[in-house]
């Protein structure tokens, strides 16, 4: 190939992609004149480009490691190594590979420890593997892991230790906060065992929650005893190295933030360093976070030698003062002023521990003194819980404490394997119970890359915020607000702070093999900790079944229960047919892209979905709604499209009156009490930014002004980034005569999508009510540009011309849109306006007649728009208005 | 562990670069360090963080393999592009390693998107993307350096552009097309 023809290649390539794809071909037929060989070149490069888009996506290192990991998991399963098989990989150690093995001689399970076979090259790295064995084989204690044998085959060192089925404490803490009670009974046992380590002068150096295990049935095993060491000085290069493992170990270890001042300085490690470390942990299972948290391991390190941490009240209202007062005492820099040993630290402990106990009896007997009309009661069965008093949240914060504590402590029980309690304690975290839980789901991730099955994850997206706002208590974000994340990487504090959301959901959904795979998270924008995270893996033709489920379980996560009712709102299905349900996702797909075609390509989809299954609401209802969409691209007169419009929402209300899209969509279709279908819809879904968008436009063109804007107040607060419910908020201003805030508005929305040109048409015309011609003048030309030549925004520039006195060029423009009538439909009103402008009464006046007689102006355009201000006083324009009344033939 | 500190890394590119082969050979084990420890983390059963902690901890294995903040070397630029150039000498190579080991069993093909969600068929390996990369280079160069950078060295758009001294908008672009080609040349060859 010639460097030529290859740049004419690469050029052509770019030059398809700026263009819309409906028009790519017709583009490259021009392009390439009869050159079929460089037609096929670019084409198939241009298949490629929409196939490959996950194409090296991941950088390769990533790449690379996912198949090692495939690689080695896979390798070893099955295998018989000395007398044990290998049966599952369980995870990857402070220092090698874990996995459930069985010994086939005792027959019972085991974990198995194998130090990777790239390290055993490593003499060091062995040296320490058999360090940790004998370490934690010379103890012997019930929250100390029991090591069963060391030893070598295939030249590969393993380690056969007792095998624990549980979690670490990290993964504990990622799941939910932990209750105060559970985090003293994980406490107790971690100082049990250190005081009998410490008593037979082992240290265990390396105290972290990914070193502890807790059981289901709450015992705790310490693992890892790997770098203790009989109380050996450490050399200058030793903490060298360390420093530097630390540093690269980052946020996979971690094992920096749990270092003591004298670890970190390099000095000999005692006893008490195991006590400092225990109580960094002991911090974060209360907090929530570390006390020393840097943004890398030397400034973490930093804080630890320097710093006082944020004092754990503060963090943590409810936490017994006693127990601040003992982690306090661990946490001392200088190690004299520490608990000199763990036996103290657990002595104060169990203290604290007999006390809540015994202010738990008290409270049990107050509680059953107290009526127990007015208390609610946590739904568990277990004898032991006593009443949640609402009434006591008034009270002190320390009496809160206590009243709360049962509860807490009832749920520290019940947490363990416990899945339906865990919304419930996020929302006694986040708050007194009247408050509304605010959430954000953020555009499913589509895994295949493969553009064809883009409408099914934005289409789930969809489905699970619909879903979602129909439930009380909970603010969903709105659809625009949430879509501008799409392909974006996902910052949950970030998204927290943007949207004001306590929680994120975040999915990834792929479709291969004719099954549907779905993987879930919603995360804490606050702590980012995960609250709820599954996977699901369904036949495609389940899809129907699957977003129920997906809306069920999430919003099990989100509100502790859900009434019948509410369970069935949320995951009503609406049909049965796997299929009517995929044709209606790409109909939502296309409407939600926008566009003429795409507007045109949603209702052949929707029209589709209805023949599969003639009683589906669902889409009758975004066949409604698509409709509406026919005005603003200009596809064809209002009264071609409102009466099917208005028809498909009736069909949707007939089938399911509780569907707030279709009321919005038969408000809009021009339905007599439009107003009452709007606030029926907002009755139905407090949260549906799109209705409170649409009631405000009803109420602006009744004139009442101050109540539109409180209701586009209201849209705009449920989808901020929206730019169409901030465009409509500017439009009330205006008709308001309040040109200033209109003008804002307009700004506002114009910079949250550039691409839309209908906010810039109207900053135009706010400009015009000011007077501010030449400004409105340099708006409209921008208007068309971005619009592609729209004619709204040629006859709003034309107005503006006329009014600026260029009366030449208005004219030409008007013939211009006359020329553009001729193939495309273009409201009367656009005519009349720029007449209004040249103030050619006569012309104006006939365009308006005109377009009340097809139904595209209706009374209340004309009773509010400013720009009509100069006809009102004519004896013609009252009888318009009549004529708006008149029954049409 | 025995990491050597970044600046060790920095002096091994750098001579590397100035032609000194043995400098590859203590390259080789970092890389696999980090490999190795990225595996671990997909092994490990508990889904302990979410999945965005993963992309932080891939970005972290290259910022250490790559730190830049370290590089008191002038040539920034040219440090990037060394860094890019051995990761994929070294990953290429752990690729032909595992096929040899492999020789003879099934061999899975290392899809370079993401995980298994994507078909085997529109994947490719390692090696195959190297020998595509070097017939992209004969033809164009800047495209194939781009792919280098941004694939094997993990540089984000903007240092890209800053290694080719090319704005962002380019590298995108010559991004777009290369990736559309070599997916091309991969899917069918």
């Amino acid at each position: 190939m010639t460097p030529e023809r290859w740049q004419q290649i690469d050029q052509l390539y770019h030059a398809a992609l700026e263009r819309d794809a409906a028009l790519r071909s017709a583009f490259l037929d021009r392009a390439c004149g009869g050159d079929a060989e460089l037609r096929r070149e670019v084409d198939s490069l241009l298949v490629s480009h929409e196939r490959g888009r996950a194409f090296m996506a991941e950088p390769a290192l990533r790449v690379a490691a996912q198949v090692l990991a495939g690689d080695r998991a896979e390798s070893l399963v099955g295998r018989v190594l000395a007398h044990y098989r290998v049966v599952s990989p369980l995870g990857a150690g402070g220092m090698g590979q874990v996995y459930l093995a069985e010994d086939t001689a005792l027959g019972r399970r085991v974990a198995l420890k194998l130090l990777p076979e790239y390290f055993t090259h490593n003499k060091e790295q062995v040296q320490r593997f058999r360090q940790e064995a004998r370490a934690a084989s010379a103890l012997n204690h019930p929250n100390i892991l029991t090591v069963y044998e060391v030893g070598q085959v295939d030249g590969a060192e393993f380690m056969a230790t007792e095998y624990v089925e549980g979690e670490t404490l990290r993964a504990r803490m990622a799941r939910t906060r932990m209750p105060v009670s559970e985090v003293l009974d994980v406490a107790i046992q971690v100082a049990s065992a250190l005081s009998v380590a410490h008593e037979v002068g082992i240290v265990h150096r390396d105290i972290k929650p990914e070193n502890v295990m807790i059981r289901a049935d709450g015992l705790v095993k310490i693992l890892d005893f790997g770098i203790a060491k009989l109380t050996e000085k450490l050399s200058a290069t030793d903490l060298e190295a360390a420093t530097e493992a630390q540093t690269r170990a980052g946020m996979i270890i971690g094992t920096a933030a749990y270092m003591s001042p004298e670890q970190a300085r390099g000095q000999t490690v005692d006893a008490r360093s195991d006590i400092f470390s225990f109580g960094v942990m002991l911090y974060e299972m209360l907090a929530g976070k570390r006390p020393f948290a840097g943004e890398n391991a030397i400034e973490t390190i930093g804080l630890i030698l320097n710093k006082e941490p944020v004092p754990l009240s503060q963090q943590r209202p409810e936490v017994p003062h006693e127990i601040e007062r003992i982690i306090n005492k661990t946490l001392r820099k200088d190690r004299e002023e520490r608990y000199q040993t763990a036996k103290d630290v657990l002595i104060d402990l169990k203290a604290v521990k007999q006390d809540l106990e015994f202010q738990k009896k008290l409270e049990r007997t107050a509680a059953t003194d107290r009526e127990e009309a007015k208390t609610q009661v946590v739904n568990a069965t277990t004898s032991e819980i006593a009443p949640h008093n609402t009434t006591a949240e008034n009270t002190g914060s320390r009496a809160r404490w206590y009243r709360r504590w049962p509860v807490m402590a009832a749920l520290g029980v019940l947490l363990l394997g416990s899945i339906g309690l865990g919304g419930y304690f996020w929302r006694q975290r986040t708050g007194p119970s009247n408050e509304k839980r605010s959430v954000a789901v953020m555009p499913f991730v589509n895994e295949t890359g493969d553009p064809q099955v883009e409408y099914l994850s934005d289409g789930m997206t969809d489905t699970l915020i619909s879903s979602l706002s129909e439930l009380p208590n909970i603010r969903v974000k709105a659809r625009t607000s949430v879509f501008r994340y799409k392909g974006k990487e996902i910052d949950p504090k970030l998204v927290g702070k943007e949207l004001g959301v306590q929680a994120i959901v975040i999915g990834r959904v792929a479709q291969r093999d004719g099954r549907t795979n779905v993987l879930l998270e919603v995360v804490d924008t606050e702590s980012e900790d995960v609250i709820f995270s599954t996977k699901y893996d369904k036949p495609q033709s389940a899809l129907v079944t699957l977003q129920g489920d997906i809306a069920r379980d999430v919003s099990r996560k989100l509100k502790s229960k859900l009434s019948g009712a509410e369970e069935a709102k949320v995951t009503k299905t609406h049909t049965a047919d796997p299929e009517a349900l995929q044709l209606y996702l790409q109909g939502q797909f296309y409407w939600h892209k926008g566009g003429r075609n795409n507007v045109l390509r949603a209702t052949d989809y929707f029209n589709k979905a209805i023949e599969k299954d003639p009683n589906y609401a669902l889409a009758y209802a975004g066949l409604a709604s698509n409709y509406s969409s026919y005005e603003l691209y200009n596809i064809a007169p209002p009264a071609d499209y409102r009466p099917k419009a208005k028809a498909a929402a009736m069909r949707a209300l007939e089938l399911d009156d509780s569907l707030a899209g279709a009321h919005v969509a038969l408000g809009k279709s021009g339905a007599d009490n439009a107003e009452q279908e709007f606030r029926r819809a907002i009755e139905l879904n407090p949260n549906y930014a799109e209705a409170h968008d649409a009631l405000c436009v009803s109420l602006t063109y009744q004139k009442r002004f101050d109540d539109a804007i409180a209701e586009c107040k209201k849209a705009q607060d449920l989808d901020p980034s929206s730019s169409i419910v901030t465009t409509d908020l500017g439009v009330a201003y205006a008709f308001a005569r309040r040109p200033d805030e209109a003008i804002e508005m307009f700004r506002r929305a114009h910079e949250m999508d550039p691409s839309l040109f209908v906010p810039l048409g109207y900053l135009g015309f706010a400009q015009t009510l000011k007077g501010q011609y030449t400004e409105a003048i340099a708006t409209f030309r921008k208007a068309i540009e971005v619009s592609d030549g729209s004619p709204n925004a040629k006859s709003h520039l034309a107005y503006a011309l006329a009014r600026a006195g260029q009366r030449d060029e208005a004219l030409k423009l008007v013939d211009e849109l006359k020329r553009q009538a001729a193939h495309e439909h273009i409201r009367s009103f656009h005519f009349a306006v720029p007449y209004i402008g040249l103030g050619n009464k006569d012309e104006a006046f006939f365009w308006l007649g005109k377009g009340v007689d097809e139904q595209s102006i209706g009374f209340a355009e004309l009773d509010v728009h400013p720009w009509f201000d100069d006809l009102r006083s004519d004896p013609r324009f009252k009888a318009l208005l009549i004529r708006t009344n008149l029954p049409k033939s | 562990m025995d990491h050597p500190p970044t600046h060790e890394v920095t002096r091994l590119l750098l001579a590397w670069s100035d032609g000194d082969q043995s400098a590859l050979e203590q390259l080789v084990p970092l890389v696999y360090d980090e490999l190795h420890r990225l595996a671990a983390h997909y092994m490990s059963g508990e889904r302990a963080g979410h999945m965005l902690q993963t992309t932080a901890l891939v970005n972290e294995a290259y910022m250490r393999l790559v730190d830049w903040k370290d590089v008191r070397w002038q040539n920034r630029a040219h440090f990037f592009g060394v860094a890019a150039q051995v990761m994929r000498r070294v990953l290429v190579d752990f690729a032909r390693a595992r096929q040899s080991a492999k020789r003879g069993g099934e061999l899975r093909r290392v899809s370079l998107a993401e995980g298994a969600v994507v078909s085997e068929k529109e994947g490719a390996d390692f090696i195959a993307l190297d020998e595509a990369l070097e017939s992209l280079a004969a033809m164009d160069p800047r495209k194939s350096r781009v792919v280098e950078l941004r694939f094997f060295g993990g540089l984000s758009v903007e240092e890209t552009a800053e290694v080719l001294k090319v704005s962002p908008r380019t590298v995108m672009r010559e991004w777009s097309f290369a990736q559309a080609w070599l997916h091309r040349e991969l899917s069918t060859g």
